[in-house]
Formats: structure tokens, C-alpha cells, sequence
């Protein structure tokens, strides 16, 4: 398979023409390369936790806030890898008692996922991208919502505190904000949902 | 302290090596001739380094030290340097074919004598 | 690294080094070639290789392979496509630079997940690889690839979207670490160039230097003209020496030693030096005797030449090897020949002066006795007895030259060496006749037979013919002007003496002259005077003690000769005394005896010490010891009709009485005008 480095008699009469289309293809796959890095290097944006249309939303979604039970609503995007990721995570774990649990299933089906969801009585919803952004003001995904007893969105973020990192910090946040401690929003990674923000992060329509 | 024969019929070869070594504290036996230096080695076991000329009358130096060869007095140790004169290369081999370890060209400066009389006698 | 730089010129500046760091020099090696080929192959291969690896991960990694695929093979389009495009491995290398850094671009695209991170190690390894291509410029381009990258990616990402501040410092930490290892790798990248590819050639430029070195060396060794070899310990001779020493001693061959070499032009000389060499090397005598006993001078076919040796040692102090240097000497030898030459018809020519007749008498004598000399015409004792009395003649006139010859030749005889004498006669008759040529011309028509007057006897004359004196007494007084007076004969012995005495370190001697006014035949006495000088030697030589010894002998240090010239009845009488030792009676009866002559009385021993080949000395010197002298001188008193007297007193002297009838030293005949 190896190329020799032998010259063809043709490309030796002109070795200008060989040398521009190098130039310009190499030009071509760095760019190529330099926007598929945007889309790893470029935070997602996550609407604060306080954000009107995300209670909105929530109380529209989530399930109703009765007897002091907490919720949390994850919101995962079926075309991405690290949502998928999220995915595994939830099928494996256990769900605890005293906590509802919502998945919000954006931009296509799973059935795995639904299966699991089903077994484990925990709500699925599918919505599309321009309703997620319409009525919950999120344009990225995976993230978590933490809802508590008063239908007050608590917390808004990733799961991971790393990028890509394998600990997914739902439940822990849970169990820190019912003591009442203040957890910061973990930056979110994972893909744009949002039509525009994918625009945005990838120009050359390469991933999305 | 070594005990050193001369042999030479002239006697002022004799007092020049008598001049030359006697300062540095060598005893110095003289013998005047082949069969006077046999006699004086056969006698005198402590003499250990022997000087002498080539030609001489009755007995003459290859002679001598094939004669003290044969009595074994080399091979005990006897040291032994001709004096000869530049050039005759022969006379040099057959003294050394004759037990001869050392020679020295005639006439030589005493300081040069000395210092192989003292390197012999170490 | 030392740079091998002819001239220190001023360092060019920071940038200006970096660049020639940086940009390797135009010329391309074989060897760079050759290796960047194969390197460029290889990096072909290695990336290639990439596909299925991508694939792989992409797959475990759930990252969409097909679109993996698609990219990994668009990048793989840029190398395949640089090979055709350059025709320069270098440039080839280059775009191998830009290609890692694409890889790496996809790896990390690819690397999503948990080790999304650890991905970008990739770029750090490849980087250091880069630098096997032993060009900072293929890591440089690299390195100018994530740049661009970085900065494509600021461009196409619009920050008035985001609310949160991208996070640009991680992007810097990350282009600081790659800055680093750029630098680093750049360095190693120009080390490797300089040191393994550029080895070849800096090699090249050491033997370069090297071989003009050798051949700097070589133009000294081929035109200096001395012969410098140095010989080693074993007597082998290098093969890096002086052209010189094959022009005057033939041809070298590799291995000969120098007592070999030398032997093929001299056989005794090379085996001189042979012998010399083996004492050298066998430890038995002292370094520096051996050394002094190697032959300092030799003479090839009518050339001479110098040698002198300088030992070189190891560090342990043994000796390693030996330089000879070997001089052409010839001319300078010509030259002090020549000026010993000179010297001599100067002192001739000063003596000539001082005592023409006296120089004019010795020449034409010394004449007499070169033509008796010839070995084939006259039996062998008497030439003996002739060159004998020519060399004391000659030593005491100042002409050295013949005086040595006759040495030689006195040798030779001694020796019974036929052939060495008649040849040494022939060096000596030589010599006498460049002599005679230009002390003839220095004396002109002057024969013996003038008669010289004084102004005092010329006008003692004339006053006898004007004041009209009887013939008789006018011829009386002519004839006695034609005699010579002892005076001027014994005042030249007494110069002669003094000279002598302090030639043979007996000191000043105080040399007494009584002439009494006797006047001899000229021509007559002539043999008696020239063999005089015999007995004048012994007295000085034999008889005068040194000074030291005279002190210790309650003697006063010079020693004393009285020379003296008188008439007693009848006989006109020649005397020469001294105050040294004596004669030593017993050495003399040991000696007849040993002769086989009659010693019991004292005229047995007297007749003994005058007859041929007598002496009592083991080793003729200069000067006396033949056994000539005294016989010269009875032969020449007994043909005058004379006799010799002997007295000699131990310690205290010696005196020696010639006689001669009056009637001969008159020369009656000469009055009945």
C-alpha cells in the first residue's frame, strides 16, 4: 500500500500544478480540522438556574412537586455520544426511592432507553430541539435539572466536573443540595441541541 | 662498593680510568697485560666489573675474557667492557661473542666512563 | 561543540544564529540524502498506518468511523501528494511536519470521551519523532501548523454568543508547552544534522585539514635541507623523513632499519652504527654513553656529513625513539680545511719575514727529505728517519699541514703497512707541492746562497778596503762573512724551544743562548742542525718536568735550557743542557735489553739510546717516541767527523756535548784563496 517516492514523468514536467493543489488542500483539511476543534473547545451554554422559561418548563415536564420529594429531569440528546454516555449510566444505576426521576429525550428515539425508562418507572418525554429551546430555554445537552420539594429549579448543569470524565455527579449534587449546600452549574459537555447554536459551533456542517 | 680491574698495557690508559673512577669511591686492581688481568680475576672473587683493552701483548682481550668465560667467571657475574677504537666493528662482535656485555670507544671523556661503571655496579 | 573556524570574526547576532541554526546548509550530502529517503518512506508508511488505528479507536469510541475514514484519508492525500510534488527529500520532510500535526487533529477529534485529553500527548511524541528528520524547519512547520490551527479556530468561533468567557488561557498554557518543545526538538533536530548526518561530512573537513597538515609537513620534510628520520626503538627507520637523506644515501624501502639503510652506501659505516644501536638498546650501558658512542661525523665518497641524536622518551622516561639529524658538512669542512690552509702560508709568510734564511734553509732541506721520502726508493729505516726529521722540522716552522702527513705516514710504517704509507707519501707530496708553489713565489729568487750582511758588517768592510787593509785579511774577513754565526741558529732554537715548552705544558721555560760568536759552514752543518732539533724535543719532552712536578721536587717551576756554542781545544763544540730529571738509565737498560742491544756499561747504554728505533716511551706522540731522533742526529755529527758527550745527573739534568775538529768548522780550504 506503501506509495514509492518515484516521480511520474507527468507531475515532473509541472511540479507548480502538484504543489498548488497541495498548498490548497492542505489549507482546506486545517480548517476542516480547526472547526471540528471548536466544537470540543467551545463551552455550551446553560441557562441560569433562575431562568423563567426553565421553571416554566420544568412544571410542565416534570412531575408535580407533592410531599416533599425532590426531581431530577435530564435532559439528553440522542445524537450525541456523550448523552448516549449519560444514557448507560442511568440504565445501570438505581434510581433512589424518594426522588422522581424525568428523562427529556431530545432529537430522536432510543429504544433501549425507553425500555429502561419504562422498567425502571422512570418518565420519558420526547421533545424536539425548537421545543426544548422554546419552553425550556436549553439549546445543550446532557445536562441535569434538580428540582426541590417547592418546584424550584436548584440546580442546572453537567454531570461531570471534567470534560468527558466517567463521574457523573447527579446524585451527589442531590444529596449536597438537600443538606442544603449551594452547588455551582458544571460547565456542560456534551453537543449543541439548538439549530442555531449548531450553526454556530460547526459552520461547516461537518458534525451536526 | 664494587671492586673494578683495569687491563691495558699502557699505562696511561690505566691512569686515566684510575683518574676517572677513584673519586666516586671504587677500589681499582691494574693489570698489565691478558695473562696479568687472568691472573688477578682468578684471584680476587670480589672483583666484579672488568675493563679492558683489546690489544695487548702476551694475552690480548678477546682471549682474556674467553679464558675467564671458560672458567665460568662471566656467567658468575663478572661484568665486562672493552675499550676499543672507533670503527673496528669485528673486534667488537668477537668480544661479545666472547661474553663482552659492554664496550666503549677510545678515547673516552671520564664522566661518560663513570656513569656506566656506576650503572654496572648497581 | 567547538566550531572549526579560521578567524575569530565578531559573533553575528542572537536572530542572525538562530537562523543559521534553523536553515541547514544548502549542500546535501549523499549520506543525507540517502537517510532522508529512507526516513521519508518510513513516515509514509507510519502514517498510513494510522487509517486502521483511527478506525479502530473510532470505533471503540463510538466517534463515527465512516466520517473517520473520510478525513483520515483526506489528510493522507497531503503526503502522498507532497512526494510527488517535491523533488528534494527535504522538502518532502517538510510536509510530512504538517501532516503529523493533522493527525494529531484528528486523533484528538476522534479521542472524544474520557481520554479525549491524554489524545493530545500524541502531538508531543510526534513532535519529538519530527526530529529524526534532522531538520528544525520540518519541526518548525509542525509547530507553524498548530498555530494556524489555533488561530483558524479564534476566527471561526464568534464570542459575542457565549456568555461565558472561552476558555482561552488553557488554549496559551497548551501553545506554551508546544513553544517549548519546538525549541527543544529544533535543537536536537540540528545536533542530530551537525553531528550524525553532518558526521560524514565534518569528518571530511577533518581530513582535509589533516591532509594538508601531512602535506605542510611534507613540503618541510621534502626541501629542508638536513636529514631528519627518527628511528624507533627496534632500529627501523620511518618511512616519514627527509627527502634529502634519499638523495645522498639512495633509495628507501619500507622496514629498513637505519643501520641497514646506511650500509647499503657504507657497509662499515652501517655496521658501526649497528653495533652502536644494539648497545643502545640492550640497557647494558648508561642512556647518554650509548648515545655519545654513536658516530657523530662520517665521509662518504670525498662528502661529509654530521650526525647528532636526541632521544625521545615516553612518559615512563624509557626510550621511545631516536631523532638522528644528518648534516651536510662537506663545505664547511672545505672551509675549515681552507682556512687551516690559510693560516698556514700565513704563518709562513710571518716566519719568512722574521727569518728568511732560516725559512729558506728548512724549505729547501724539507724539499731534500719529501723527494728521499718515497717508500719504494730507499730502505725503510731511512725513510722512517727522513719523514721523522721533516715532521719536527715541519711542526716547529708552523706548517701543521705536513707535519701531520708525515704522522700518518710514520704510522702506516710502523704498522708495516706498506700500501698505507706510499699512499699517505703521495697525500704528503700533495700537499708539499701546493706548498712549495706559493712559498716559492713568497721567496723569490732567495737561495741559500746569498749572503746577507748586516749594515754594520757591510760598513766594518768597507772601511777595510778604503783604509786599504792586506787581501789577506779583506778575504779572511769574507770568508768569516760567509760562515754563519751559531747565534742566529741557537736564538731560533731558543724561539723554537720556548714554543715547544709550552705546546707540551712544561710552562715557560727560560732558554739561555751563548753563542760566543763561532761561525759554521752553512751548507755543511746544515743535517746536523735540522736532526738538532731531535735532541732539543727530547730535552723538553723527556727531560723537563711540569711545573707542578718541579715544585714538588724543591725545583723552580720553569724549567731551564742552556743552549751555547764554543771553541775548546780545537774542537768547536755545540752544547745543550737542561735542568730536568735526567735521563733515565734504568728504563733505557730495560729497553736494550728488551731490544736485544748490549746494556751492561754505560757507552753500551749511550750507543743503545742513539741507535734506530730506540726509545724508552710506550706511545710515540707527536713530538718524539719513534726512535728516530737521536740516531738522525749521531748519523748527521759522525758524518761531520764528530762526536756526542753525554752527562746526565738524576733529578738534577741532563747535557749533551757535540764535537767537532776545528778544521772542519773553519774550512781551511776556504782561507788558501
Amino acid at each position: 500500500m506503501t506509495p514509492s517516492a518515484e516521480h511520474h514523468p507527468a507531475q515532473q514536467r509541472r511540479p507548480w500544478l502538484a504543489r498548488t493543489l497541495l498548498f490548497a488542500w492542505g489549507a482546506g483539511v486545517l480548517v476542516v480540522l480547526s472547526s471540528l476543534m471548536t466544537g470540543h473547545w467551545v463551552p455550551l451554554p446553560v441557562p441560569p438556574t433562575d431562568d423563567a422559561a426553565l421553571r416554566a418548563g420544568l412544571q410542565r415536564y416534570a412531575p408535580p412537586a407533592t410531599d416533599g420529594r425532590w426531581a431530577i429531569v435530564h435532559v439528553l440528546y440522542a445524537k450525541c455520544r456523550c448523552s448516549r454516555r449519560v444514557f448507560d449510566y442511568l440504565a445501570e444505576r438505581s434510581s433512589p426511592d424518594d426522588v422522581d426521576e424525568v428523562v427529556l429525550l431530545v432529537g430522536g428515539d432510543d429504544a433501549d432507553l425507553e425500555a429502561a425508562c419504562g422498567a425502571r418507572a422512570i418518565g420519558l418525554h420526547k421533545l424536539t430541539d425548537e421545543q426544548l429551546e422554546r419552553q425550556l430555554g436549553i439549546e445543550a445537552a446532557p445536562l441535569f435539572i434538580v428540582r426541590d420539594p417547592l418546584g424550584e429549579p436548584r440546580y442546572t448543569g453537567g454531570y461531570t466536573d471534567r470534560k468527558q470524565g466517567l463521574d457523573y455527579q447527579d446524585l451527589t449534587t442531590l444529596a449536597q443540595l438537600r443538606e442544603g449546600a449551594t452547588v455551582p452549574p458544571r460547565p456542560v459537555f456534551g453537543c449543541g441541541v439548538s439549530s442555531s447554536l449548531q450553526d454556530a459551533l460547526d459552520p461547516l456542517g461537518l458534525k451536526y | 662498593m664494587s671492586k673494578i680491574i683495569v687491563v691495558d698495557d699502557s699505562a696511561t690508559m690505566r691512569q686515566q680510568v684510575k683518574q676517572a673512577l677513584t673519586p666516586a669511591g671504587f677500589d681499582i686492581v691494574e693489570a698489565v697485560d691478558g695473562r696479568d688481568g687472568f691472573n688477578k680475576v682468578q684471584a680476587d672473587a670480589a672483583i666484579d666489573i672488568m675493563i679492558l683493552d683489546v690489544n695487548m701483548p702476551r694475552m690480548n682481550g678477546i682471549e682474556l675474557v674467553e679464558a675467564l668465560n671458560k672458567e665460568g667467571r662471566v656467567q658468575k657475574g663478572l661484568k665486562v667492557v672493552m675499550l676499543t677504537t672507533e670503527g673496528h666493528a669485528e673486534l667488537i662482535q668477537r668480544a661479545k661473542a666472547a661474553g663482552a656485555k659492554g664496550w666503549m670507544v677510545k678515547p673516552f671523556k671520564p664522566e661518560m666512563l663513570l656513569a656506566a661503571v656506576q650503572k654496572m655496579a648497581v | 561543540m567547538t566550531d572549526v573556524t579560521t578567524e575569530p570574526t565578531a559573533r553575528p547576532g542572537i536572530f542572525r544564529r538562530m537562523g543559521q541554526a534553523i536553515v541547514l546548509p544548502k549542500t546535501v550530502s549523499a549520506f543525507e540524502s540517502s537517510y532522508l529517503e529512507r526516513m521519508n518512506r518510513i513516515a509514509l508508511a507510519f502514517f498510513y498506518g494510522h487509517l486502521p488505528v483511527f478506525l479502530l479507536i473510532s470505533w471503540l469510541n463510538e466517534t463515527d468511523p465512516l466520517f473517520t475514514l473520510m478525513l483520515t484519508a483526506a489528510v493522507l492525500v497531503i503526503p502522498t501528494l507532497g512526494c510527488r510534488a517535491f523533488t528534494g527529500h527535504r522538502s518532502k520532510s517538510l510536509v510530512f511536519g504538517f501532516t503529523a500535526m493533522c493527525m494529531g487533529g484528528i486523533l484528538v477529534h476522534i479521542g472524544q470521551g474520557p481520554v479525549q485529553i491524554e489524545m493530545h500527548f500524541y502531538f508531543f511524541s510526534v513532535l519529538a519523532m519530527l526530529a529524526l528528520f534532522a531538520n528544525p524547519m520540518v519541526i518548525l512547520v509542525a509547530a507553524v501548523t498548530v498555530a494556524l490551527h489555533h488561530l483558524i479556530l479564534w476566527y471561526l468561533v464568534p464570542q459575542s454568543v457565549f456568555n461565558y468567557d472561552a476558555p482561552i488561557w488553557v488554549v496559551l498554557v497548551h501553545a506554551g508547552f508546544v513553544v517549548l518543545e519546538t525549541f527543544a526538538a529544533c535543537f536536537i533536530a540540528r545536533n542530530f544534522f551537525d553531528n550524525v548526518i553532518g558526521l560524514e561530512k565534518k569528518v571530511e573537513e577533518r581530513t582535509v585539514e589533516i591532509r594538508k597538515r601531512n602535506e605542510d609537513m611534507r613540503l618541510v620534510l621534502d626541501n629542508v635541507q638536513q636529514g631528519l628520520v627518527t628511528v624507533s626503538r627496534d632500529g627501523k627507520m620511518a618511512s616519514e623523513h627527509s627527502k634529502v637523506l634519499e638523495t645522498w644515501f639512495g633509495a628507501y624501502e619500507a622496514g629498513d632499519t637505519f643501520a641497514g639503510y646506511m650500509g647499503n652506501h657504507d657497509a662499515a659505516f652501517g655496521n658501526w652504527f649497528g653495533l652502536c644501536w644494539d648497545s643502545l638498546t640492550d640497557g647494558f650501558l648508561p642512556l647518554e654513553v650509548a648515545l655519545d658512542q654513536l658516530p657523530k661525523t662520517a665521509a662518504f665518497d670525498g662528502r661529509h656529513f654530521e650526525f647528532s641524536y636526541q632521544p625521545i622518551c615516553d612518559d615512563a622516561g624509557e626510550l621511545e625513539k631516536i631523532m638522528v639529524v644528518v648534516s651536510d658538512v662537506t663545505s664547511e669542512v672545505a672551509q675549515q680545511r681552507a682556512e687551516a690552509m690559510q693560516r698556514e702560508i700565513l704563518s709562513v709568510f710571518e716566519r719568512i719575514l722574521k727569518d728568511r734564511s732560516g725559512f729558506t734553509e728548512f724549505f729547501e732541506e724539507a724539499q731534500r727529505l719529501v723527494d728521499a721520502s718515497e717508500p719504494a726508493a730507499s730502505h725503510l729505516d731511512d725513510v722512517k728517519r727522513f719523514v721523522h726529521t721533516l715532521k719536527g722540522n715541519a711542526a716547529l716552522f708552523g706548517v701543521d699541514s705536513v707535519a701531520q702527513l708525515c704522522h700518518e705516514m710514520e704510522e702506516r710504517i710502523a704498522e708495516d703497512d706498506e700500501r698505507g704509507a706510499a699512499e699517505r707519501y703521495e697525500a704528503l707530496t700533495g700537499r708539499w707541492q701546493e706548498l712549495a708553489s706559493t712559498v716559492q713565489r713568497m721567496l723569490g729568487q732567495d737561495t741559500v746562497d746569498s749572503v746577507t750582511l748586516s749594515g754594520d758588517e757591510y760598513q766594518d768592510l768597507l772601511r777595510r778596503v778604503v783604509e786599504e787593509q792586506p787581501h789577506v785579511e779583506i778575504a779572511r774577513r769574507l770568508v768569516d762573512l760567509s760562515l754563519e754565526p751559531t747565534d742566529h741558529r741557537l736564538e731560533r732554537f731558543a724561539e723554537q724551544a720556548r714554543a715547544l715548552a709550552e705546546r707540551l705544558e712544561k710552562g715557560a721555560i727560560d732558554v739561555c743562548v751563548q753563542a760566543n760568536d763561532v761561525r759554521l759552514e752553512r751548507e755543511r752543518f746544515a743535517p746536523f742542525w735540522s736532526s738538532f732539533t731531535h735532541v732539543l724535543r727530547n730535552a723538553i719532552d723527556h727531560g723537563l718536568e711540569t711545573p707542578d712536578d718541579r715544585v714538588e721536587n724543591g725545583k723552580p717551576d720553569s724549567g731551564r735550557l742552556e743552549l751555547s756554542s764554543y771553541e775548546q781545544d780545537g774542537e768547536v763544540v755545540v752544547e745543550l743542557r737542561d735542568d730536568g730529571r735526567g735521563i733515565d738509565w734504568d728504563g733505557v737498560r730495560a729497553k736494550a735489553a728488551s731490544l736485544g742491544l748490549p746494556c751492561d756499561t754505560q757507552d753500551d747504554l749511550l750507543a743503545a739510546m742513539f741507535s734506530a728505533g730506540f726509545s724508552t716511551r710506550e706511545q710515540a706522540t707527536d713530538t718524539s717516541g719513534r726512535g728516530v731522533g737521536l740516531n738522525a742526529v749521531r748519523v748527521a755529527c759522525e758524518a761531520l767527523g764528530g762526536r756526542i758527550e753525554t752527562d746526565s745527573e738524576a733529578g738534577r739534568g741532563t747535557t749533551f756535548r757535540f764535537r767537532f775538529p776545528s778544521d772542519v768548522a773553519k774550512n781551511a780550504d776556504a782561507l788558501s784563496i
